[in-house]
């Protein structure tokens, strides 16, 4: 008896050894985006358990740390501001719509949200890294690489689907891939409409911007020189041609601080955060289309 | 041990950790509610069940999370070869156990995560403080965690290991 307890203890420990290995050198060896080829979607799963969780975490969060608002405008001027938007977004559409007709190979463009669709957010990542799960699936059309927006701007890109889930990758995750945008600031014309200016930055106008994590991100490829037309406030838009066609101009976030670089003083480090906390977002929407 | 109470287990800590967890941020960092669990399957179940469940609530946490496969896997899978080494020798229903044990297995994952995010071609890049923060908070509710836990042990019912080689 006590030589068969034996043997299976002793086999057990080679089992063991051989999973730990295994682990070992699929943790070392495969990229995460290869690893998440090979492993199921299984998010949804827990949704009964990590959605109400999520959902507790949320009401306690925002009731002790209530989200500030970093727009120094006036309420006033923010309403006046929507609404020069809503005409110059009305009159725009109307000329989009006739160039649909004259061009059918672009009917994708337009208001992106009517080409996305809303999914809950069921919960965060469970290893700590800035990713949000929801309970979509492959089944539902959801890929890898499609992009996800919320109505204040840019969340990220599905890194992984499956058939029961798919997680996103915030664009605040240091580990997302960098993208390029453009500064920008609304400002009121001489006909006294508000209007978005594009900042005319260095010898190129667009810039290279890289998650940070702590819901922000951060453009460092700028010297001080270059940093000076960049004010506090001041929106980042998505300037990517990585990124769809109807995504482009899509707000990423505001400039919330502007310093030079620790580690290159000759260099600015322009931190920007996008409109909300994405981690706490509660639902989102996939552009499918 | 009692399997379908560990995965009741297993699918609570990790359901938590995805949707509780982001929300119980300090400095970057949030407990691992999936570690407690680990620490406390390996201090209480015999040798093989302990480490095979430790590894599989790995397993299932690299699944939940966007880090690659593996990592959160073998992470547990030595910091339960720790846990059970030192079971003979804790008290293992005193806070001060459930924090030393939740400290050490924290930094041994957070080394191991570490590891992971410097490893240079597999261009991960994470804030390398942000584990060991997570260590410290996990040390700082292991005694809450695991005293509860503690108290549904009967559940579980582990067996001591009695073997005579």
């Amino acid at each position: 008896m006590s030589e068969l307890t034996r043997m299976s203890a002793l086999r057990f420990h080679h089992v063991f050894f051989l999973l730990m290995l295994l682990a070992l050198v699929s943790a070392f060896t495969l990229s995460p985006e290869r690893s998440a080829k090979l492993t199921p979607q299984i998010q949804t799963l827990f949704a009964p358990i990590s959605q109400p969780a999520s959902s507790l975490g949320r009401m306690i969060h925002a009731r002790l740390h209530p989200q500030k608002n970093v727009d120094p405008r006036s309420t006033q001027a923010v309403l006046d501001e929507n609404e020069s938007l809503r005409v110059a977004n009305a009159s725009l559409m109307a000329q989009l719509d006739a160039l649909k007709v004259l061009n059918r190979d672009r009917d994708l463009l337009g208001d992106v949200r009517k080409l996305s669709r809303t999914y809950a957010v069921t919960g965060g990542d469970a290893g700590g890294r800035l990713s949000l799960q929801i309970g979509g699936s492959t089944l539902d059309g959801l890929k890898t690489g499609q992009p996800v927006i919320f109505l204040g701007g840019l969340v990220g890109r599905i890194t992984q689907a499956g058939v029961a889930g798919a997680k996103i990758t915030l664009i605040t995750d240091p580990s997302a891939t960098p993208m390029n945008g453009t500064f920008g600031r609304f400002q009121e014309g001489e006909d006294k409409r508000v209007e978005f200016v594009h900042l005319k930055i260095g010898k190129s106008a667009s810039v290279l911007v890289r998650g940070a994590g702590s819901n922000s991100l951060v453009v460092n490829t700028l010297t001080l020189d270059d940093a000076t037309a960049v004010q506090l406030g001041d929106t980042l838009i998505l300037a990517d041609s990585d990124w769809p066609a109807n995504l482009q101009g899509y707000k990423i976030g505001r400039v919330v601080s502007k310093e030079p670089r620790p580690d290159s003083p000759l260099f600015a480090k322009i931190t920007i955060q996008p409109s909300q906390d994405l981690k706490m977002l509660k639902d989102v929407s996939v552009v499918v289309k | 041990m009692r399997w379908i109470v560990y995965f009741i287990l297993a699918y609570i800590a990790i359901g938590l950790q995805a949707g509780l967890a982001p929300f119980l941020v300090w400095n970057g960092a949030s407990p691992n509610f999936v570690l407690l669990a680990v620490i406390f399957i390996a201090i209480n179940a015999p040798r093989e069940p302990a480490l095979l469940g430790a590894f599989m609530l790995g397993m299932l946490q690299d699944l939940m999370s966007t880090q690659g496969l593996g990592v959160y896997a073998f992470s547990y899978g030595l910091a339960a070869m720790f846990t059970i080494s030192t079971q003979e020798v804790v008290y293992r229903e005193h806070p001060l156990t459930h924090f030393t044990l939740g400290l050490v297995t924290g930094i041994s994952t957070a080394v191991v995560l570490v590891l992971h995010a410097s490893a240079p071609w597999l261009h991960v890049s994470a804030p390398l403080k942000g584990p060991f923060i997570s260590a410290i908070l996990t040390a700082v509710a292991a005694p809450l965690v695991l005293g509860i836990l503690q108290k549904f042990k009967r559940v579980f019912a582990f067996k001591v290991e009695r073997r005579r080689y």
